[in-house]
């Protein structure tokens, strides 16, 4: 028998999931609190199909992306929302190890990432990120998992392809 | 240090033939201060996945999502305001369908107690009727036979004067 889903204590706690990947998609960080906020509205007022839900949370991430990518669609990506929220986040430098080339190498990888085709981005950004397993990616995103095994198997490959050019002739 | 673990861990990564647990390890190890030059590069992927992991919506967010759903609630409250009035609406079919069956029934028993009364009327005015005619019936019977009786003693009378007559003409 199924526990009772509680928004509270269930569905709320999924905000922080739900906005690291409506940001990934929006690349704004004003947008993806919007998204998370519709998200969870949305959610809540679904709650009479709580009981149908496999899991509600990837129920919530499905949303997410969908809603994220409607918003995106409709808005042209600005990269830099992105960067500011991650060294608004925790910061980098305030590791003794990390340095300035640390984090230029941070936002090129951000910008790798970002540069990715969609499927990709998602993809990389659910299993590196929220470390799904491939099956949750692929009821979230509504593909199979082989296609995203195929999109996480490319997207790691440009990324290394990258950090290669990067290493041996600077970008 | 042996970092042939995390060479084949990467060489792996890549592939993507990593476990979700492997991959997390490969994180926490980049993320710590010693990391062997030829690692060096691929440092900065797994640090910023982990920093991105840390990536956080603010602390007033909970409270807005919950103004916003209790307005969503009452909002749906003020939209089912008239399956609220449900209860008055049933009051009121109920008192309407008593009054009906009310109405309905003081007519009935009208009916019934005219109808009694004129029954009773045409019964015992029928009955007095009736006997009436069966106390009279003797009598009246008596005076239509004896007039049969006299128009036939009558006819009897005049028919055998004609043949009188006749023989005579």
């Amino acid at each position: 028998m199924k526990n009772e889903i509680s928004f509270k204590n269930d569905v709320l706690p999924l905000k922080n999931k739900l906005y690291r990947l409506a940001l990934r998609i929006t690349m704004d960080t004003g947008e993806a609190e919007d998204v998370v906020q519709d998200t969870l509205i949305r959610v809540w007022n679904k709650r009479d199909e709580w009981d149908e839900l496999d899991s509600i949370e990837a129920y919530c991430m499905t949303i997410c992306k969908n809603l994220s990518l409607d918003r995106h669609e409709k808005k042209d990506a600005q990269n830099i929302q992105l960067d500011e929220a991650l060294h608004d986040s925790a910061e980098i430098s305030d590791n003794p190890e990390s340095s300035l080339e640390l984090k230029d190498r941070v936002e090129l990888v951000h910008r790798l990432i970002d540069s990715l085709p969609e499927k990709q981005k998602i993809a990389i950004q659910l299993r590196e990120i929220e470390g799904k397993n491939y099956k949750d990616i692929a009821d979230i995103m509504g593909i199979t998992e082989e296609d995203v095994k195929v999109s996480i198997f490319r997207g790691r490959q440009k990324i290394k392809q990258k950090f290669l050019e990067f290493e041996n002739y600077g970008l | 240090m042996d970092y042939k673990y995390i060479h084949q861990l990467l060489e792996r990564y890549w592939k993507c033939e990593t476990t979700i647990e492997e991959e997390q390890i490969l994180r926490t190890f980049f993320s710590q201060g010693e990391v062997p030059v030829e690692l060096l590069p691929y440092r900065s992927l797994f640090v910023y996945e982990k920093e991105l992991q840390d990536l956080q919506l603010g602390v007033d967010f909970d409270e807005r999502v919950m103004a916003e759903i209790n307005k969503t609630t009452v909002k749906a409250r003020k939209v089912s305001f008239a399956s609220s009035m449900k209860p008055f609406y049933k009051a009121v079919a109920v008192v309407a369908v008593f009054l009906t069956l009310g109405i309905a029934a003081e007519k009935a028993i009208d009916k019934n107690n005219a109808g009694n009364d004129y029954s009773s009327v045409v019964d015992k005015a029928g009955y007095a009727r009736q006997s009436h005619i069966v106390n009279e019936e003797p009598s009246s019977l008596m005076m239509v036979s004896e007039g049969l009786n006299k128009t036939i003693d009558g006819d009897s009378v005049a028919s055998m004067n004609v043949e009188k007559n006749g023989v005579k003409e």
